[in-house]
């Protein structure tokens, strides 16, 4: 077996020089901002990545298509369901709002996008990429959910495509509330000694207690979230507290990495609530 | 390729690149499904060390670097940081091989054990991955069994392959 041995001193000087040049490089990609560097992302995915992501397509379409027909099959036959309701309860708002000379109801704009998750080898990416032309010119943060409920947000967009944080992200916090209103709290994702990934409610009035299993949803302080998706379910008292609040173990509606389809929402009234995905988004 | 190499050393070259290319072929054709097993092995560390075994010190170096961002860029990782590591990994693994004897076939399985942990570990911490430091260095360990399996399977092979 024959090896090219490092040569001469000029030729480990030229190495070197050539090293640090990459390594240059390297720092100056750590130094850019978010919107720069998911103009690096978006073309090297849309250039030398595109035929390994498009192969990656078809393997995940293939695998999951049986599954993901009967899957669809069940939601739309809930959807249906609970669209009758839906629209009864909207008629009633709207008269209830009209007696007591309200302003209609302002919902937001929700609208469809593809998701793909961070890969990383070993261990669960906190990072997703958004693809769709809705978020095209959108102001950042935008709150992403699944039916399910709150699944994380867009930090930065760039056209088409959008970066973002599930809500296991450090930085991820939310203003929520219990379903009952009793409880206040802000959530911030919490790992166990075990490495399960859960949530923690803080900031819950000394004096309120909230029950076990009690649903916590979106407060829509702030105005990023949209009040009533739902967040977690309380599952026991954290140990520690800190002064006069209480905090709360949850269990999260959504675990990240499941969805490849999900709703984004910003707080804009449009005339038709839902956009429509846009074909090949 | 070194021009005035001779008939034998230039076809190993030539299949010890094919080698190295394929594994780079399978890490990126199949990375989903990859880096969903915990037991998988990590064939662009493994190839980026065997490509080390032969390349000068600044083209392993270059070659890291770009495969680094390529992969960061596929996982949303920061490619900078991905970039940087694998620059430092292939760099050293380059100038090792002159300071230990590369020919054994023994120093070929723990260069190649020993490198892909240590990446692999530095990856995960310093990457956005979900994972505490001990099991950073766990989860590294058993890809490194792996990849070492896999990636000395192929340089056997293709050392062998020109006897």
């Amino acid at each position: 077996m024959h090896y090219t041995t490092v040569g001469r001193p000029g030729g480990q000087r030229r190495d070197l020089v050539v090293t640090l040049v990459f390594a240059g490089f390297a720092f100056v990609l750590l130094g850019l901002g978010p919107e720069s560097a998911l103009v690096v992302t978006r073309t090297l995915r849309s250039t030398v990545l595109r035929p390994f992501l498009m192969t990656h397509d078809v393997f995940r379409t293939r695998a999951g298509l049986v599954s993901r027909v009967e899957q669809l099959g069940h939601e739309r036959d809930s959807l249906a369901v609970e669209a009758q309701v839906v629209s009864s309860l909207h008629l009633e708002n709207r008269r209830l709002r009209s007696m007591l000379i309200l302003p209609p109801r302002e919902f937001g704009t929700y609208f469809i996008a593809e998701l793909l998750p961070g890969r990383p080898h070993g261990g669960e990416s906190s990072r997703f990429l958004l693809n769709t032309r809705a978020i095209a010119g959108l102001a950042t943060p935008l709150a992403i959910a699944t039916p399910k409920g709150l699944l994380g947000v867009v930090r930065t967009t760039n056209g088409a495509t959008g970066v973002g944080d599930y809500w296991t992200h450090p930085d991820f916090r939310v203003a929520v509330v219990t379903d009952d209103g009793a409880a206040t709290g802000i959530v911030r994702p919490f790992v166990t000694m075990d490495g399960e990934q859960l949530m923690l409610l803080e900031g819950v009035p000394f004096q309120t207690d909230i029950p076990t299993d009690t649903p916590v949803i979106t407060s829509g302080l702030g105005g990023i979230y949209p009040r009533g998706l739902a967040v977690g379910r309380v599952l026991a008292e954290y140990e520690e507290q800190l002064g006069w609040t209480h905090s709360y173990l949850l269990e999260p509606s959504v675990r990240p990495g499941q969805e490849s389809v999900v709703l984004g929402w910003f707080p804009r009234v449009a005339r038709d609530s839902v956009l429509a995905p846009e074909p090949g988004s | 390729m070194n021009p005035r190499a001779s008939h034998p050393q230039r076809e190993g070259a030539v299949l010890a690149t094919f080698g190295v290319a394929t594994l780079l072929l399978i890490h990126f054709l199949f990375r989903p499904s990859l880096t969903t097993f915990s037991a998988a092995p990590d064939l662009l560390v493994g190839g980026l060390l065997l490509a080390s075994l032969r390349l000068r010190a600044g083209h392993a170096a270059a070659l890291g670097f770009g495969l680094g961002v390529l992969d960061a860029t596929m996982a949303l990782e920061n490619p900078g940081t991905f970039g940087l590591i694998l620059l430092t990994v292939a760099f050293a693994a380059a100038r090792s091989r002159d300071l230990l004897f590369a020919d054994a076939r023994f120093f070929v399985a723990v260069y190649l054990f020993l490198g892909t942990w240590l990446t692999r570990t530095a990856l995960a911490v310093l990457g956005t991955a979900n994972l505490g430091i001990a099991e950073a260095i766990g989860s590294a360990l058993i890809t490194a069994v792996v990849t070492t399996v896999v990636c000395a399977t192929v340089e056997s092979l293709t050392s062998t392959a020109l006897r």
